[in-house]
């Protein structure tokens, strides 16, 4: 589902002394099927712009389309329902937000205030788990969410919103205070979402390094005024325009553009184009400074063996 | 800029009514409520209600509180008031003030009237009940808008300091009343974005049956009871490590000696509600 | 059966070091932080602060104005509602003296750079300024040793950098010695010593620069390895000399340079 914003322009508290505009002037696209990346540091309005993606919050000015919805002031009733159901929306640490006494009655909380009830439901919850690379068998629907281990919990609450069988899911911060495994464990379950269930993904951050693995737009945000929008090499690529929104550049792109400030890159052909891993960056580095690239590591790999 | 403050906050100010001790105002406080119950047995004596109606609308217009302000906060007990009113105008009983006939039903060749009595004592209970509520209700507000929650509890630490050989824990109850201060503005920031996070999984807080909204509320009490208990467990770690109970009497930050205003204030208004409670 | 959170762990940290503790969720570094100023008391064996047990209640006040802690959330480490009432507030709590209270959190504002900000509400504060007011409450007791647990986990980028900074130049400047528990392996590159758990354990232990040689060892302690920290490792095996604690963009294309410089 792809997401229109024009000119959206959002105050908190307007008419008041303390108004404050968190958004100015917006305009952006996300298409369908996309991994798109909003960043900014904290304070730059990019909650305040998802938050509009599934009616949470109206726009002062200017227009936004999710879907074939006009997200506006009267947005309400069955179609803002549908809406909240087509876009999935997880805040930071939503594990926070599970409250029933099981995994299985808090996964279906919210497809059963949609309608659904009975086996279809069951079956729902069980798919849902599924998505999540969490066990679906009665034993652990029947468990407490709050004996489960952080990155347990945070896939748990991931699935209560996937059962809505949305179109789009929007995530704050998803690996937030997660350890290595945990992450790996949910970054999986995002790549496999995109790319079986063909979902949109909308991804709000300022770890570089999770953007640069998962998204393939990025918008960068600053004083809630969208400095930067593009594919993600696009993007990276402006370093200086980056550090200037107050974020770091991912690491390998920084490195890469250190080694070039410095004069170490002169030898090297100027291909950039592909996603950078270290592997593509240690093949250009090395390239870049030894005379002689196809001999040395074989030499390398003989004194790190020997 | 009070507009969107939550209750039990401090708006920093210069007034006069900033600058009383914390003390002073507790205590004149705690007065004109004792005043304002005992003088609900003196039947149509308005005099405490006036002086203390005086007493709070001149601090507010001191302190620079915006009206508009007051009101919105109070709109929930002003409905409150107004839907019991009726009730108790009704159905206290005494002395008939006033009969009211609004029609008469005929039963069985019976002429029966259907009428209201409203009585003395319903007309004086429903106006000393619905004024001690506002009033007290006023005078919290007033409180807490004007003093810092520091000084607030250094107020209370030095007021039930002389309760110590009852083993009054007066410096935990000091500190209990700082950190529910300090941590409403949180807590109300988590519920916020608790409440978006279950609207968004189709939780219904504002329409929908009355059934619905039973289950939405009910997907944010677990939640906040367990964030509000992870943040106090953090918090007691916190204080500890900060020394929190480790030795002796504490060093006051706020609340310093009595001054000239305050012991005016302290003898005054105690002097003139005695006054018109037993000459007026 | 008993779950140990911590199972037979014997180190010494002497004063003014930097002393990373590093490990995934559960390791047990979190705990072992809170053990060694007694917020914790050990179930079996013994934590000894400048020659006095935590066991000891006693010695308690004097063990916790040793050694100071910062935790994630600041905003569960601040009490008061204006920045220099919170600063104060355990020097107050301790009752000194108002004159002597006053310089020490004079000092301690400008320590962390608030001093411009110190009649403000904290709930106005950025996330890092909120991070920077609770380290100045606990500089203001003057600790020889700080704990920090995980003090950057919730900040973003740059004030994640700026957080982590302070603390490195306290360790430096002032001597304070510095325990640092986290997750991150680019974090853990700057300490002096890592100290590395597992499962209640001293896994493994070293300088950075040793530690890191081995990132198979670190994988299988569940750790994130940094893209730089793979980076290095391909580099090196390329015969390029990256030392393993070269996490940041800057030291790595620091050795880079070095590299090509160095005479053939």
């Amino acid at each position: 589902m792809s997401i229109e914003v024009e000119r959206l322009s959002y105050v908190y508290a307007p008419g008041t002394p303390q108004a404050r505009t968190a958004l100015r002037d917006v305009s952006l696209t996300i298409a369908d099927g996309v991994c798109a990346a909003i960043v900014g540091v904290t304070g730059s309005g990019k909650s305040t712009l998802v938050q509009h993606f599934n009616g949470l919050l109206r726009p002062t000015t200017g227009r936004i389309a999710v879907g074939n919805v006009a997200v506006t002031a009267r947005l309400g009733g069955a179609r803002l329902r549908k809406l909240r159901q087509r876009v999935g929306l997880l805040f930071q640490f939503p594990e926070a937000q599970l409250f029933a006494a099981t995994v299985g009655a808090d996964v279906a909380f919210g497809p059963h205030r949609h309608g659904l009830t009975g086996a279809a439901l069951r079956e729902r919850v069980r798919w849902a788990l599924r998505s999540v690379a969490l066990p679906a068998d009665d034993a652990f629907l029947a468990r407490s969410p709050f004996a489960l281990s952080g990155g347990q919990r945070r896939r748990v609450a991931l699935a209560g919103v996937l059962a809505l069988r949305p179109a789009t899911l929007v995530l704050d911060e998803p690996s937030a205070g997660l350890d290595a495994e945990a992450r790996n464990e949910l970054y999986a379950c995002l790549t496999r979402l995109r790319s079986e269930d063909g979902l949109t993904l909308v991804i709000v951050s300022h770890d570089m390094s999770e953007v640069a693995t998962l998204a393939d737009t990025v918008f960068a945000l600053a004083d809630g005024e969208l400095r930067l929008a593009g594919t993600s090499n696009v993007v990276f690529a402006q370093r200086d325009a980056i550090l200037a929104c107050g974020l770091q550049p991912p690491p390998l792109a920084e490195t890469l553009s250190q080694a070039r400030e410095r004069g170490l890159m002169s030898g090297a052909s100027a291909e950039e184009d592909g996603t950078l891993t270290p592997e593509t960056l240690a093949g250009l580095l090395a390239s870049a400074l030894h005379t002689t690239p196809d001999i040395l590591p074989f030499l390398a790999r003989e004194r790190v063996g020997g | 800029m009070l507009e969107n403050l939550p209750i039990g906050m401090y708006a920093p100010g210069e007034s006069l009514v900033h600058h009383l001790r914390a003390r002073t105002k507790l205590v004149l406080l705690i007065w004109l409520a004792l005043a304002l119950f005992f003088a609900n047995h003196h039947y149509f004596h308005y005099g405490v209600y006036a002086l203390t109606g005086a007493l709070l609308l001149a601090a507010v217009a001191l302190a620079r509180i915006s009206p508009r302000y007051l009101l919105r906060r109070m709109r929930l007990l002003l409905l409150l008031i107004a839907i019991g009113s009726p009730f108790s105008l009704i159905w206290t009983t005494g002395t008939t003030w006033h009969t009211f006939n609004l029609s008469t039903l005929s039963l069985h060749g019976l002429t029966l009237p259907i009428q209201i009595v409203v009585t003395y004592d319903g007309l004086w209970f429903t106006f000393t009940f619905a004024a001690i509520l506002l009033l007290l209700y006023l005078g919290t507000m007033l409180l807490t808008l004007t003093t810092t929650p520091v000084a607030l509890a250094e107020g209370i630490v030095l007021l039930l300091r002389p309760l110590r050989w009852l083993h009054l824990p007066a410096d935990e109850f000091g500190l209990m009343t700082l950190v529910a201060l300090r941590f409403v503005p949180t807590l109300l920031q988590e519920a916020d974005q608790l409440i978006k996070a279950q609207v968004s999984r189709g939780a219904d807080f504002t329409t929908g049956s009355p059934r619905a909204r039973v289950r939405g509320v009910a997907t944010l009490i677990v939640p906040l009871i367990q964030g509000a208990l992870r943040r106090a467990g953090d918090l007691s770690a916190a204080l500890e490590a900060r020394g929190y109970g480790v030795m002796g009497q504490a060093t006051l930050l706020h609340e310093g000696r009595l001054r000239l205003l305050d012991w005016a204030l302290l003898v005054i208004v105690p002097a003139l509600t005695l006054l018109l409670y037993f000459k007026l | 059966m008993l779950a140990l959170a911590l199972d037979g762990v014997s180190l010494t940290i002497r004063q003014g070091e930097f002393v990373a503790l590093l490990g995934h969720n559960g390791s047990g570094k979190s705990t072992l932080a809170r053990l060694l100023n007694g917020l914790l008391i050990p179930t079996d064996g013994h934590v000894l602060v400048n020659g006095l047990d935590t066991r000891d209640t006693a010695a308690l006040g004097r063990i916790r104005e040793a050694v100071g802690m910062i935790f994630s959330d600041p905003d569960n480490q601040i009490v008061a509602t204006v920045v220099e009432d919170d600063v104060a507030w355990g020097l107050a709590a301790r009752g000194w003296p108002r004159k002597a209270l006053m310089q020490r959190v004079d000092a301690a504002l400008a320590a962390v750079g608030l001093t411009e900000l110190r009649g403000r509400a904290p709930q106005t504060l950025s996330g890092g300024q909120r991070q920077r007011l609770a380290l100045a409450g606990m500089l203001a007791l003057e600790p020889a040793c700080l704990v920090a647990d995980e003090p950057t986990a919730l900040l973003d980028p740059r004030a994640r950098a700026d957080v982590l900074r302070l603390l490195q130049r306290l360790n430096r400047e002032r001597g304070l010695t510095l325990i640092y528990v986290t997750h991150l392996l680019e974090e853990a590159a700057l300490a002096d010593r890592v100290i590395a758990l597992e499962q209640g354990h001293i896994a493994a232990e070293g300088a950075p620069a040793t530690l890191f040689a081995d990132l198979d060892r670190l994988r299988a302690l569940r750790l994130v390895i940094p893209d730089l920290a793979e980076l290095g490792e391909r580099l090196r095996m390329q015969g390029i000399p990256i030392p393993p604690n070269a996490l940041s963009p800057d030291a790595l294309v620091d050795a880079l340079v070095a590299f090509q410089e160095q005479p053939a």
